[in-house]
């Protein structure tokens, strides 16, 4: 179990490491630098010399590549170019807007989709596994802005249930005194959340009852409670553990789209507004964060279903 | 919108340890068949295919038939409601939106193909040389998928935006490069497993070289999955394509996608064009839905292929 | 649907058990909603554009921070400019001697000594605004000039030869060259701006107040120090270096700023200017974006807000609910920008002929009658048409290129063009000659341009798509491509001050950003000598002409009645030469200011604003 750990961890860093080299790569790919971007219509040649000496524009890729790595150990992500503040600062003040707009509607996804999942399972071909699927087809093949803006029309403007734009203070502290806010941009990512976990749920519970031990349980004369508490949810929940893991990307690419469409003033927003600015040290930041996240997700989603399931074998390729 | 994500959840997809059922060496042509008349069975992987051929039709027959101007903008027409001469109304520059919806239709499909088309190609290659070869090259190829993975689909395609220019074409290539990855972590998946296998190893003792290997037997066994795949793959371009509209990044006039003229109508949804925003957003999610209930059908019967074997 | 209503109702209190359990630990204070505060003139709040908080507070800017909201509406409501410009009570951006802080400058030694004789204005300390303030400004800027927005190479401050204080309220300008005094006037004094020597000059937060500034070394460490503090934005409010002011407003210490954008100002009670403030707080409030603006607005949480430009068709309920609608124009122009050393378009662009036919295919009207909803005016030359001042000559109010496809059509096949309505027009006639299409442009050469614009502006987006459509009536191709904003001004000024042998052929040769691409501020001279000059600093499409450029020197030096003659020639033959396409100038922003606030008579076009000639009335 130590050496699996171990290697996974060097596995994990490895990847961070080159997340920071593609997303690196990416940003430097054109030749010149953001500074045009940043200086505006009125930058003299003299001040764009200025901005990519300040900013080490002028050095070889590599070297830049490396004192960004050097800064990066050292705590340091830079300095945003259009905020005027350090992306560290930045990141504490919106990492946990994101992560409260994210974590309420994982947890609201996994309350609903694992006894929906459940229930289409053990009704298979029923009305309501039926009902249930036409609306997790429909939930994923939905352009998520186009499902948000439908519950604005609907909650929003034709009834007055919710406001139509997110909380937008500084702090996350804005988003307690205000929770009716955060109604419409939670329930437009958990919705999606759900139609994805829901079927998955339901794909491995169908699974796990073609299998050996659940008719084993039966011929014992286990009860159908027992059998679907005891033995079918906990089997059919390994799965979700590694699901949880991969699927958080997949949730923040969401949580962009929800930032934008609500002007919720979290990473993903800030994300999206860097990008359009070239605001390079913030976009590097960021994603770096974000995969740190996911990459220790997974790492632990691998533990928690090794320790789960000792059926596993610790060969990891 | 949900993007590559989308597939590392869809049920079969995931990589969880399990082993993949064991294809025979021997590829008979009546267990083809079988899957054929599996999917023909299936009702509504028939239902999907019917509506993508709808959809075909409506988008490359459709302004053959109804016939409207979609090159010169008309500002004396501009947001008119539907009925007489525009049945579906106008937009904000004068163009009559039923004949949009068609030629929207037409990027929308292309981008969705030929994305699809990119991504498996590479993630194909890409799964199948790592298994192949093994070793250090596999480690290196498969932290590369893992550090992708790692990256949200729209931070990434956000970031390819700021380097390329948006176009038909090059949107085509920024959504195969970050689709690629399932597909990829499929193949490899399936080919370590067919690597083990017997004729592999036979031909390899007999002297064939390893490339003709992958080419001859192993490619051949994986195609199915590719073609399962694939399918997810062009619903998840066109709901990308229509995200990267609403973020701004969506290809130029004069191309249109559905996800364009969504993003443009929504725009003005205070203002009451509704036509403008629900037959497009329509378009949208039933192409979508069709192409993921032919996936799940094709997977199915290919299930069941394998089953009788 | 009842189902379906407590389904979100656990939702929401599910979301909001879940947000109490989050919130452990990170619990910093948040901005508090506005609301009107009783007595004591109340809190007026007034709109920040969106995703465009102030960054910079400190008066001597750089490109990077030379926003709205940093440079007209925080700066100067706390420090004043010597030289006015723009009035509470018109749009016109020009000299405001009353709200000035000197008298008007006298010219001697053939124009080159300027006197400055300051009025009696106070620091917030209790110390008078002196001479020495000003030579402090001079030090710091003559020592950071690229650090300065205001900087145009070549400009006035390569001039000056030097400067002193004769006096606690006399500051003597000497000039090695002799300028027109209107232009250096608009041009140069206007950006001095007074800052408090006695406790601002210093070269750290512990150092003591000496005289740093009087050395070019020690004025470098001043203005390190200083950018560094304007740059540590959560000591704003704080730092007692930003309450030392001279205007009518300062930071409400410790509350006055958020670093989301959130400026609280009180008044300062030392003010000695005229328009003492009457309103007890005045709050500008930052927006993620337009539609949260408008929400807001409608909410009522917002006095001097904006509608969107997708907004327009329904304003009937905001003017129910208590708001005045109007427009606000800035002192600039709206162009779509022109590159003449892209080698694979530049014999095309070249050709008068035929940017003057891509010019009558522009309408003008049109485009602000049926896309920008009216609220739009039109650009004919260098010289915006609105507000009218007396720069603008008689004969440039008029297009000299209306809108005619037949004209366009009949410029190409007059100059040797084969036109393909719908595809793209051939060269047919190759030569330099008349009738022919001109040096450089080969027979089979097609008439087909690369057109980049900013997406995220739907009414950029609708006019762009018109334009495409009707150039293509007379078979001018182009090839659009849309980009965030700042990539395509980083990518339309990828070629500036290049050769055509090192501009990529992929720099799109046109291009746009939203209106108003360039403002006259805090340059307000509206010449356009960096922008249209050769080698000009802001010259984007590098155009050169030295027919313009001997116009602009007669400008720069002329006396004051023949200069403005020359300006007037000189916009009338711009405007015809093209150095650009002259676009529709869209509303900086359409505001909706509440009936409750009396005393907003005129949107300066300087983009100042005057909360101290505001009052509510509840």
């Amino acid at each position: 179990m130590t050496r699996y750990l171990a290697r996974r961890i060097a596995q994990a860093i490895v990847v961070v490491i080159l997340v920071s080299m593609i997303v690196f790569g990416i940003l430097h790919f054109l030749p010149g630098s953001p500074a045009r971007a940043m200086l505006g219509v009125r930058a003299t040649p003299g001040a764009i010399k200025a901005f990519n000496k300040a900013n080490g524009y002028t050095r070889a890729l590599p070297m830049q590549y490396l004192l960004y790595l050097d800064h990066l150990v050292h705590g340091n992500l830079g300095f945003s170019y259009i905020r005027d503040q350090s992306v560290r600062s930045l990141l504490a003040l919106d990492v946990p807007k994101t992560a409260l707009l994210v974590g309420t509607s994982y947890a609201l996804a996994l309350i609903i989709a694992i006894p929906v999942g459940l229930a289409q399972a053990l009704r298979r071909n029923k009305p309501l596994d039926h009902a249930f699927t036409v609306f997790s087809l429909v939930g994923y093949s939905m352009p998520m802005f186009w499902l948000g803006m439908l519950l604005i029309v609907v909650f929003s403007v034709q009834f007055h249930l919710f406001p139509a734009e997110a909380p937008q203070g500084a702090s996350v502290s804005n988003a307690f005194s205000d929770p009716q806010a955060m109604v419409l941009p939670v329930a437009t990512l958990t919705i999606v959340t759900v139609a994805q976990f829901s079927r998955f749920m339901r794909t491995s519970a169908i699974d796990n009852l073609l299998q050996d031990y659940i008719r084993t349980a039966r011929a014992k004369g286990v009860s159908q409670r027992q059998l679907v508490l005891r033995h079918l949810l906990r089997n059919s929940l390994l799965p979700i553990v590694t699901l949880v893991g991969l699927s958080l990307p997949f949730v923040l690419s969401g949580a962009i789209v929800v930032e934008a469409l609500f002007n919720y003033p979290g990473m993903g927003w800030l994300f999206w507004q860097a990008a359009g600015a070239h605001d390079f040290p913030v976009l590097m930041g960021f994603t770096i964060v974000v995969a740190v996240a996911t990459v220790v997700g997974n790492l632990l989603a691998d533990i928690a279903y090794a320790l789960m399931d000792p059926r596993i074998r610790y060969s990891a390729s | 919108m949900l993007d590559v994500g989308d597939n590392i959840l869809s049920p079969g997809a995931v990589v969880l340890g399990g082993e993949p059922e064991q294809p025979a060496a021997g590829e008979a042509r009546s267990a083809w068949r079988t899957a054929a008349g599996e999917l023909l069975g299936n009702y509504l992987g028939v239902a999907g295919l019917g509506i993508i051929v709808l959809m075909a039709l409506f988008s490359f027959v459709g302004p053959l038939v109804y016939h409207t101007q979609q090159v010169n903008t008309n500002l004396t027409q501009v947001n008119l409601a539907p009925g007489g001469k525009f049945p579906l109304g106008t937009d904000q520059v004068g163009y009559d939106v039923l004949g949009r919806l068609m030629v929207a239709g037409q990027s929308s499909l292309e981008v969705g193909l030929a994305a699809a088309v990119i991504a498996v190609g590479i993630g194909t290659v890409w799964g199948a040389v790592s298994a192949f070869v093994g070793g250090w090259v596999d480690s290196v190829m498969m932290r590369v998928v893992d550090a992708l993975i790692a990256i949200p689909t729209v931070l990434l395609v956000l970031l390819l935006a700021t380097i390329v220019t948006p176009s038909v074409l090059t949107m085509i290539y920024v959504l195969g490069f970050v689709s690629w990855i399932i597909t990829a972590r499929l193949v490899r998946g399936e080919v370590l497993v067919l690597r083990t296998l017997d004729y592999v190893s036979a031909s390899r003792l007999a002297g064939e070289r390893p490339v003709r290997i992958v080419l001859r037997h192993v490619v051949r066994n994986v195609i199915g999955i590719v073609a399962v795949q694939a399918t997810f793959e062009v619903a998840n371009a066109i709901l990308l394509l229509a995200t990267l509209s609403f973020l701004g990044l969506g290809p130029p006039p004069p191309a249109v996608n559905w996800g364009g003229m969504l993003t443009t109508g929504l725009n003005y949804i205070f203002d009451g064009y509704w036509w403008q925003i629900y037959p497009a957003g329509l378009c949208i999610v039933l192409t979508v839905v069709a192409f993921n209930l032919l996936g799940d059908a094709t997977r199915d019967a290919l299930d069941v292929r394998l089953r009788q074997r | 649907m009842r189902l379906l209503r407590r389904v979100l109702v656990s939702i929401a209190a599910v979301s909001a058990v879940g947000a109490m359990t989050a919130a452990v630990g990170a619990g910093a204070a948040g901005a508090a909603p506005a609301r009107h505060a009783a007595g004591n003139g109340g809190v007026v709040t007034f709109a920040e554009q969106p995703g465009a908080p102030p960054t910079y507070i400190f008066p001597l800017y750089n490109g990077a921070n030379s926003e709205n909201a940093d440079i007209t509406y925080l700066q100067p409501l706390m420090w004043l400019p010597l030289y006015w410009f723009g009035h509470p009570t018109s749009s016109a951006a020009t000299i405001n001697y009353k709200l000035s802080m000197a008298d008007p400058p006298v010219f001697t030694n053939n124009g080159e000594t300027i006197t400055m004789k300051l009025k009696h204005f106070a620091w917030s300390t209790g110390a008078a605004v002196t001479a020495r303030d000003v030579v402090f400004w001079m030090n710091l800027v003559m020592n950071e000039k690229t650090n300065y927005a205001g900087y145009v190479p070549g400009g006035w401050m390569t001039h000056v030869a030097s400067y002193k204080a004769t006096g606690t309220a006399t500051f003597v300008l000497n000039m090695n060259k002799s300028y027109n005094q209107t232009y250096l006037l608009y041009n140069g004094l206007a950006t001095l701006t007074p800052m408090p020597q006695q406790t601002w000059d210093k070269t750290s937060s512990t150092s003591a107040n000496g005289t740093y500034d009087t050395t070019a070394a020690g004025a470098k460490a001043v203005y390190s120090y200083l950018n560094s503090a304007s740059l540590s934005l959560s000591t704003w409010d704080t730092n007692p270096l930003w309450q030392v002011v001279d205007g009518p407003w300062r930071l409400k210490p410790t509350t006055g700023f958020q670093v989301t954008g959130q400026v609280t100002m009180i008044p300062n009670k030392k003010y000695s200017g005229p328009n003492k403030p009457k309103i007890s707080e005045f709050q500008e409030l930052p927006f993620t974006s337009a539609s949260a603006e408008y929400d807001a607005l409608r909410s009522g949480t917002v006095d001097y807000g904006y509608v969107p430009t997708t907004d327009i068709g329904a304003l009937g309920s905001l003017k129910a609910s208590g708001y005045n609608v109007n427009p606000w124009y800035e002192w600039g122009l709206t162009f779509v920008g022109i590159l003449f050393n892209n080698p694979k378009y530049q014999a095309l662009v070249s050709q008068l002929y035929i940017r003057q036919a891509m010019q009558s295919l522009i309408n003008q009207p049109e485009y602000i009658k049926t896309i920008l909803d009216n609220y739009g005016t039109p650009t004919y030359g260098p010289v915006p048409t609105f507000p009218k001042t007396s720069f603008l000559a008689p004969a440039a109010k008029k297009n000299p290129y209306p809108y005619s496809v037949s004209s366009a059509k009949k410029l190409l096949s007059a100059h040797g063009w084969t036109i393909h309505s719908g595809g793209t027009d051939v060269c047919s006639k190759p030569g330099t000659g008349a009738g022919k299409c001109g040096k450089g442009i080969a027979a089979g050469t097609k008439l087909a341009l690369s057109f980049m614009y900013p997406s995220g502006f739907p009414n950029i987006d609708n006019e762009i798509q018109v334009m495409r459509s009707t150039y293509a009536k007379v078979g001018i191709h182009l090839t659009l491509s849309e980009a965030p904003e700042n990539t395509v001004l980083a990518d339309g000024y990828a070629c500036i001050g290049k050769t055509a042998a090192t501009c990529p052929t992929s720099t799109p040769v046109l291009s746009i950003i939203s209106s108003p691409v360039y403002t006259y501020v805090p340059i307000y001279y509206p010449d356009g000598t960096s922008l249209f000059g050769c080698g000009g600093a802001t010259n984007g499409g590098n155009y050169c002409n030295h027919q313009v450029n001997k116009y602009l020197t007669q400008i720069e030096s002329q006396g004051n009645a023949a200069s403005t003659n020359t300006l007037h020639t000189y916009q009338v033959y711009l405007a015809k030469q093209l150095p650009d396409l002259w676009f529709p100038n869209a509303a900086y922003q359409i505001s909706a200011i509440s009936t409750k606030l009396k005393g907003v008579t005129a949107q300066d076009s300087t983009g100042h604003i005057y909360p101290s000639t505001w009052t509510l009335k509840p």
